[in-house]
């Protein structure tokens, strides 16, 4: 067996040039009949068809003869999921995320450069019908036996059969309950099977499109894959299934699946992942050639390839693949097709590439002409419905592939003579007329009342400015920017194309055709005839319509974006390694702080779990080519809603209020837990280097060291963005060791020197919340304290045994300090804490804090600072409730004379102050009593 | 997938006086019937900044359009010197050519222009004011196209109007291993 990749086999991102193009992912792969060429579907939307013998051939691909690239076929307008040309060769047919099939034929006169590309088609094909009718993406496309019949299967759940003579809709299968990913033909033309997502193969029989049979044990447990082909032998005897399971989904397999019983008794078993296609050589095979074409000794030859990577061929006389190749592509095969020989196996995958096996006929055993096929069918004694009359596949002389001599050399003459017209050849050209647009059309003279007047442009004396902005919509206008395709609208990410690369891409459908291009709302702008009143009548009906249209969406259980998505887990992987601070020169931010303030390292997967719920935010990063999004989970399983977004995600937060994401591009975006945007996305500018949440606020640190924190609920900053500079200092050592906001917007930073500050808005300045300096002297350091002490921990106590473990206190045991050391350092500590409890809002550890501050003062007998605490305590004397607006009498929620009570209990039982407690305990009462 | 793809877009004057009508034609493929016209518009955009100051050159409808191969001429008058401003008359601005079926804009088609004047000392001196009787346009004619997806609404074929008649009446299809590149590069080419 010879195995090549050839490298030029590409779909490319058409915005970029040469060597930058980056390879977009190939769905779809088929050999002509006559081997001499493949057809190729990508991402890219385009179809592009390639010559075989510069693949197969090395001299050939030296000498660029024939050419490599035959033909691009840029019509679609979606990723292109499937080609497959038909028996006669004739045609080719190809299914796009567009909902669109297209029959493509052969038009000599087609050849030549591509108007608006650089690319030049060798080989002419031309679109010869469109065949519209699936409502979403078609993922698979079969012609019959004898090109009898087209069978084409989408994302709408949809079989649609077509003539394949006259190209008309016969027939449409709708008993799928999910989408149909796969779908191949009975080569005896009795059958059809269909492979769909409702965990089931279905075969019909061609006579009158009934239900045959229902196959569904194999896929019971089969996870979502991007497609489920699958293929039926050569023989008719079997049918091999992608996408089976074993042992409760455990063992990945493909199902053989028997004619007439339509059961599985056998599964190829080996792949490590999801098998994606199974494709039957063409061929039968005998086990032993010297005997007759009957079915005990045929067998046949089937490759399959999975998300594993893998590519395996099967002979089913063996219970073991022929061959493995493993290591061959770096993403999952989509697609496998045979030559029409037996002996060339293509497989493309959807990291772009396209490998191809070349076998020799010994290393195929017992491969069978084609006429052992066509005399051993003749056995079932089906006969295929009558042709329509006058209809044919064969050409008139009866030479179907028939090389006209030198068939490059006769176009050039007739290039000669009509040569004004590009790539047209001697074709024949409608010459149309173009009627000027009157402008009586748009005049509002007979406006009628129900049309909005802000709809009516100033069409009469602006017909430019009108061109401009009713009817261009939303459409890109800057020139300079126009890109070959569609600019992706602000949602998309910049990689424009790698949405339907993972395989939920495809399943969840609706993504690829809300984002892919500009779907215009009817419903959203009154079409200008309809302010003429000889137009009234059809527009009143245009927009009647779009209202219906409007109404069969609705369906009677409340639908959530996304919220019918399989949800699957992800593994965290770094992608990116984190950026020592996102350090560009060209941040405004001030230098020095710069390694400082790293960006978090992107990862596959991001979380974050909503307080006291089992409700999680995700963000998903792909690894090389796929979507960016995030999504909601309540319970952590089902999937509430989603949203993808234009830059990879570098830190998510939620709250009970609402779930925020900082993407890398610097713009953040917050969503309540239904999804919708609660705020504008905000612009920062640059990368945060970490995000934080707590009910209502949020607070983000750029990698420049601006400090944001917003009030979410109110839609408002909580205050001006600042510098963390001021308190990281000039230390290069001095790096942050946590950030957060507290739930009443006070953020907190924890510095790797000792340091943890908040931001008082009312101070407009940055306060130390404690440090690492009390510990060296205060007996009320935290540190001191045994670590499983901490049951009723709060916040600031947190901090202090954090700042312990990050930065060990020096033991001041061995120094020498002054007498009043450790009570200036209690006090001071304790004091500190207070006015760091009110910042945080933790009134409990106020209150801990205020008593213990008690204790100490009349310990020591500081007989002024109590009379000074008793005094701010207590407020004016005769303060009365409301009476004088000036003086809270609560702190923290707390009533500050409560607060008094015990703090003069604590002095009462002193031996100092006892006197002092006892005349304020007695003014306390007489102000409570109205005195 | 767009049931209308220009082929080719050539202008048949150019270069040109800068006040000379742009005249053009337009050669399209459409693969299925449509019931209403087509709006085809030509959009001088002198001041990329500023939407407001596009002039709308001509505004056309085409129709019926048969399937097939289609062409059509048009032409647009040249922009109104009044409304560019001074600085933006000179060098390079940019021409649009849209496509619309039933007020939905599905093809977009820019093209650069440069003007200048017809000799070297204008265009040194720089006349004040603009002598717009001396300046000559020149189009780029590599276009750059986007296409944009819309609702082309076309109603389900009724049986009887199938267009093929089988593959009978296709061309046969040569074996690739006999193409040669010589015979298919720039045949056709004249676009750029």
């Amino acid at each position: 067996m010879k195995f090549t990749k050839p490298a030029w086999v590409m779909h490319n991102d058409s915005a970029m040039r040469g060597e930058q193009s980056k390879r977009l992912s190939i769905f779809s792969v088929h050999v002509h009949p006559d081997g001499s060429r493949i057809a190729t579907g990508g991402l890219d939307a385009k179809v592009r068809i390639w010559s075989t013998k510069p693949i197969l051939n090395e001299a050939s691909e030296k000498s660029g003869r024939p050419p490599k690239s035959l033909c691009t076929l840029a019509m679609h307008t979606g990723p292109v999921l499937v080609v497959r040309w038909a028996h006669s060769g004739r045609w080719l047919a190809s299914g796009s995320d567009d909902e669109i099939v297209m029959i493509w034929d052969l038009d000599p006169m087609a050849r030549g450069r591509v108007w608006g590309s650089d690319e030049v088609n060798v080989e002419g094909w031309k679109p010869l019908k469109r065949l519209p009718g699936h409502e979403s993406d078609v993922t698979d496309i079969a012609w019959s036996p004898g090109d009898r019949y087209l069978a084409t299967v989408g994302l709408d759940s949809q079989v649609l059969i077509w003539c394949g003579f006259t190209l008309e809709r016969l027939h449409k299968i709708d008993q799928h309950q999910g989408f149909v990913k796969g779908v191949c033909w009975d080569p005896v033309g009795e059958f059809l099977a269909t492979g769909s997502d409702d965990r089931s193969v279905r075969i019909w029989r061609t006579t009158d499109w009934t239900l045959e049979a229902e196959v569904r044990k194999p896929f019971e447990h089969s996870p979502g894959t991007f497609f489920r082909r699958l293929s039926w032998s050569p023989d008719g005897a079997h049918i091999t299934a992608s996408n089976a399971t074993n042992n409760e989904g455990y063992v990945f397999i493909a199902a053989v699946i028997s004619r007439s019983t339509w059961t599985s008794e056998i599964s190829l078993v080996g792949h490590e992942n999801t098998v994606e296609v199974a494709a039957y050589n063409p061929h039968v095979f005998l086990r032993d050639p010297s005997q007759p074409v009957v079915a005990a000794n045929i067998c046949s030859v089937v490759a399959l390839g999975a998300d594993d990577r893998a590519v395996s061929v099967w002979q089913t006389k063996s219970a073991r693949p022929l061959i493995v190749a493993k290591e061959v592509f770096e993403r999952q095969i989509m697609d496998l097709s045979w030559s029409q020989d037996g002996l060339t196996l293509y497989a493309v995958s959807s990291d772009g590439t396209l490998a191809v096996f070349s076998f020799d006929t010994d290393e195929l055993e017992g491969i069978a002409p084609q006429s052992a096929q066509e005399q051993y069918l003749k056995k079932f004694g089906f006969v295929t419905p009558p042709l329509p009359t006058g209809f044919s596949h064969q050409g008139q002389q009866n030479s179907r592939m028939t090389p006209p001599p030198s068939p490059g050399r006769t176009q050039q003459t007739q290039n000669d003579f009509d040569a004004t017209v590009n790539g047209m050849g001697g074709e024949q050209i409608n010459k149309l007329v173009a009627k000027r647009k009157t402008k009586k059309r748009i005049q509002p003279t007979l406006m009628p009342s129900s049309v909005p007047s802000a709809a009516v442009p100033s069409a009469s004396n602006a017909p430019s400015s009108f061109a401009g902005t009713a009817a261009s919509g939303a459409s890109a206008r800057s020139f300079g920017e126009v890109p070959a395709l569609p600019p992706p609208p602000s949602a998309r990410p910049p990689s424009s194309h790698s949405h339907a690369v993972s395989p939920f891409g495809a399943a969840a459908g609706f993504g690829d055709e809300d984002v892919e291009m500009f779907p215009y709302d009817m419903d959203m702008e009154v079409r200008i005839s309809s302010l003429d009143t000889s137009t009234q009548a059809s527009g009143a009906k245009g927009k009647r319509r779009a209202a219906e249209m409007n109404d069969g969406l609705v369906s009677a259980k409340p639908r959530t974006l996304g919220g019918d998505r399989v949800r699957e887990s992800v593994q965290v992987k770094e992608i990116a390694a984190g950026v020592a601070g996102g350090g560009l020169s060209l941040y405004s931010g001030e230098p020095s702080l710069m390694s400082r303030l790293p960006v978090p390292s992107l990862l596959t997967y991001l979380k974050a779990t909503i307080e006291g719920s089992e409700d999680v935010f995700e963000g998903r990063n792909p690894e090389s080519e796929g979507v960016v999004e995030v999504l909601f989970a309540s319970g952590g399983k089902q999937t509430q809603w989603l949203d993808y977004l234009p830059s990879p995600i570098l830190a998510v937060a939620a709250t009970p209020v609402f779930c925020a994401v900082a993407m890398q591009d610097g713009s953040v975006n917050v969503y309540s837990h239904t999804g919708r945007r609660m705020m504008p996305t905000l612009s920062i500018g640059s990368a945060c280097s970490a995000l934080s949440a707590s009910r209502h606020f949020l607070m983000l640190l750029s990698c420049t060291g601006l400090l944001y924190v917003w009030n979410v609920k109110k839609q408002c900053s909580a205050f001006p963005p600042v510098s963390v500079s001021a308190i990281l200092g000039s230390s290069p050592n001095c790096t942050i060791i946590s950030s957060s906001v507290r739930p009443n917007g006070a953020p907190v930073i924890q510095l790797s020197n000792g340091v943890a500050h908040s931001y008082d808005t009312s101070l407009a300045s940055w306060v130390k919340l404690t440090e690492v300096w009390w510990a060296e002297g205060s007996d009320a350091w935290q540190g001191r304290q045994r670590a499983t002490q901490f049951a009723s921990r709060g916040v600031l106590s947190a901090l202090e045994s954090s700042i312990n473990e990050h930065t060990p206190p020096v033991d001041g045991a061995e120094k020498v300090r002054p007498t009043w050391w450790n009570a200036a350092m209690t006090l001071g500590h304790l004091e500190a804490r207070l006015h760091a409890a009110k910042v945080l809002d933790s009134p409990q550890e106020y209150k801990q804090t205020l008593l213990l501050y008690a204790k100490k003062i009349a310990d020591e007998g500081f007989r002024a600072k109590a009379e000074e605490l008793v005094k701010e305590l207590f407020g004016p004397v005769y303060w009365r409730p409301g009476r004088d607006e000036s003086w809270s009498p609560a702190t923290l929620g707390m009533s500050k004379r409560d607060l008094l009570k015990d703090v003069l209990a604590v002095f009462a039982r002193s031996k100092t102050l006892t006197k002092l407690a006892l005349d304020w305990q007695d003014m306390l009462k007489r102000a409570a009593n109205g005195e | 997938m767009s049931i209308v793809t220009i082929r080719n877009v050539e202008f048949l004057n150019n270069p040109a006086r800068f006040l000379d009508p742009y005249h053009f034609r337009v050669t399209f493929e459409c693969i299925a019937p449509l019931p209403e016209d087509l709006e085809w518009r030509l959009i001088y955009v002198s001041s990329p900044g500023n939407e407001e100051l596009d002039q709308e050159l001509d505004d056309c409808l085409v129709g019926p359009v048969p399937v097939g191969v289609n062409s059509f001429e048009f032409e647009g008058s040249p922009p109104s010197p009044d409304k560019i401003p001074p600085e933006d008359v000179l060098g390079v601005a940019a021409l649009i050519l849209t496509g619309s079926y039933k007020d939905q804009e599905f093809v977009r088609v820019g093209y650069y222009q440069n003007t200048e004047y017809d000799n070297e000392e204008m265009n040194e001196a720089q006349p004040e004011p603009i002598r717009f009787d001396r300046l000559v346009r020149d189009i780029n004619t590599k276009p750059r196209v986007t296409r944009f997806q819309i609702k082309w609404d076309v109603s389900p074929q009724r049986p009887g109007q199938a267009v093929s008649a089988g593959a009978a009446t296709s061309a046969a299809v040569p074996s690739a291993n006999d193409i040669d590149m010589e015979d298919a590069i720039d045949t056709n080419g004249t676009s750029s």
